[in-house]
C-alpha cells in the first residue's frame, strides 16, 4: 500500500513539474520570439549600419531640402555664404568648422535647395536657415522643408516637389 | 494627430487666406490668430481667434484662446487667479533676458502652459543677447516643472515655423526628443481643440 502511495505521488510530482516547464518552455519561446523580432527590427539595423559606419570612419551626412520663399535672386555662393554666416552668428565658428555645412544643390529658377551638414549637427543647419530671415530682416526667408539621409533622395523631393 | 500653431500677429497687409494656405503646407491644421473675432474655417484650416494681454477682465471676457502676457517679473503678482482666466502664458523675449529661476518656479506653480514665440527669441539670438530665463525656463522643461507650447509667433505667413524647425530649436538647446516633441505637438494640440469646442 505504502509503495502505491509513493508511486502516486511521484507520478504526481513528474506531472506538476513537467506542467511547470511546459510553462517555462512557452515563456521562453515569447521572449525568444520577441527578441528574433527585434533584432530584425528596422531602427537596429540602422543603429548597426551607423555604428558599423562610425567603426569604419565614415561621417554620417543629413541633406536639408529648404525653399527661399523671399531673397530668390541669389546665387548659390551668396546663399551659401548666408547660410554660414547665421550658422556662425548662432553656433560659434568651432562648431562651423566641424559641421561642414554647404549648399550641394540649388535651384535659383525654384527657389529650391539642398543643404549638406554632419548628420551631429543636423539641428544647427536647421536653425541657421531658419535665422536668416531674422539676420537678414525678413529680406531672405528660407524654409526648411525636409531632412534625408543621401543627395539622391534629397534631389528627388527637391525637383519633384 | 495633427500639429496647431498657437500664434499668429497679422501685420496690416497679411490676408487670412494667405494664412490658411501656408499654414496648410506646413501641416497645421489650426492657427491662433491676434485680431479675429470668430473661428473660421478655410482651406480646412481652423483660424481661433486669440487675444494676448496682461488685462486679466479682458481676458475674462474673451471667447477664444486667451494668453497672458508675461514681459517681467511685476506680471507675475496676481499669479494665483491667472488659472481661471488664461489657456496660456506668453513670455516674451524680454521677460527671458529678464526671469530667472525664481521667476521661472513661479510660472511652473501656474499650472499653465508656456508659450514661447520662436520669431521673436531668433532675433534675440542673432543679436547675441543673453537670454538668462530661456535657460531657466528649458532646465524647468527637462525637469517636467512646467509644460512648454512653442509658436511661431509669426507677424507674415512665410515666417510660419515648421514643426521641424520648433523641434530643433528645442533641442539644440538641450531638450530631450520627447519634451519636444511634447512641446511643439502634445501641448499645442491638446490647447487649441479645447478652446475651439468652449
Amino acid at each position: 500500500m505504502t509503495a502505491e502511495y509513493i508511486t502516486l505521488a511521484a507520478a504526481a510530482a513528474a506531472l506538476a513539474i513537467s506542467i511547470a516547464s511546459l510553462a517555462y518552455v512557452l515563456m521562453l519561446r515569447k521572449r525568444i520570439t520577441a527578441l528574433l523580432s527585434a533584432l530584425d527590427s528596422r531602427a537596429l539595423r540602422r543603429y548597426l549600419r551607423a555604428v558599423e559606419a562610425r567603426q569604419r570612419g565614415r561621417d554620417r551626412k543629413r541633406f536639408i531640402v529648404f525653399k527661399l520663399l523671399a531673397g530668390k535672386g541669389l546665387g548659390k555662393d551668396e546663399l551659401e555664404g548666408l547660410v554660414r554666416t547665421s550658422f556662425r552668428q548662432l553656433f560659434g565658428t568651432t562648431a562651423l568648422a566641424v559641421a561642414g555645412v554647404s549648399v550641394a544643390h540649388y535651384n535659383p529658377g525654384k527657389g529650391i535647395g539642398v543643404l549638406r551638414v554632419r548628420a551631429t549637427h543636423k539641428n544647427h543647419a536647421v536653425l541657421a536657415l531658419a535665422a536668416i530671415d531674422a539676420l537678414t530682416d525678413g529680406e531672405v526667408i528660407a524654409q526648411p522643408l525636409r531632412t534625408t539621409g543621401t543627395l539622391r533622395k534629397a534631389m528627388k523631393y527637391a525637383e519633384g516637389g | 494627430m495633427r500639429a496647431v500653431e498657437l500664434a499668429f500677429i497679422p501685420e496690416a497687409e497679411s490676408s487670412l487666406i494667405n494664412l490658411a494656405k501656408a499654414a496648410r503646407e506646413l501641416g497645421y491644421s489650426a492657427v491662433g490668430v491676434e485680431g479675429i473675432t470668430e473661428p473660421v474655417s478655410i482651406e480646412g484650416v481652423t483660424l481661433v481667434p486669440r487675444l494676448t494681454t496682461k488685462n486679466l477682465a479682458a481676458l475674462k471676457r474673451f471667447a477664444g484662446l486667451r494668453a497672458y502676457l508675461v514681459e517681467g517679473a511685476e506680471d507675475l503678482k496676481g499669479y494665483p487667479k491667472l488659472r481661471r482666466f488664461a489657456d496660456i502664458v506668453t513670455v516674451t523675449d524680454k521677460a527671458l533676458r529678464r526671469l530667472g529661476p525664481k521667476e521661472v518656479e513661479k510660472l511652473g506653480n501656474l499650472g499653465l502652459p508656456i508659450e514661447l514665440q520662436l520669431n521673436p527669441i531668433l532675433r534675440v539670438i542673432v543679436q547675441g543677447q543673453w537670454l538668462r530665463g530661456l535657460r531657466a525656463l528649458l532646465l524647468a522643461a527637462s525637469a517636467d516643472r512646467v509644460r512648454l507650447a512653442v509658436s511661431s509667433g509669426g507677424t507674415n505667413p512665410r515666417i510660419i515655423r515648421p514643426i521641424e524647425v520648433k523641434r530643433a530649436f528645442l533641442e539644440v538647446f538641450g531638450l530631450t526628443q520627447s519634451h519636444s516633441f511634447e512641446a511643439v505637438i502634445t501641448v499645442p494640440s491638446d490647447i487649441l481643440p479645447r478652446v475651439v469646442k468652449g
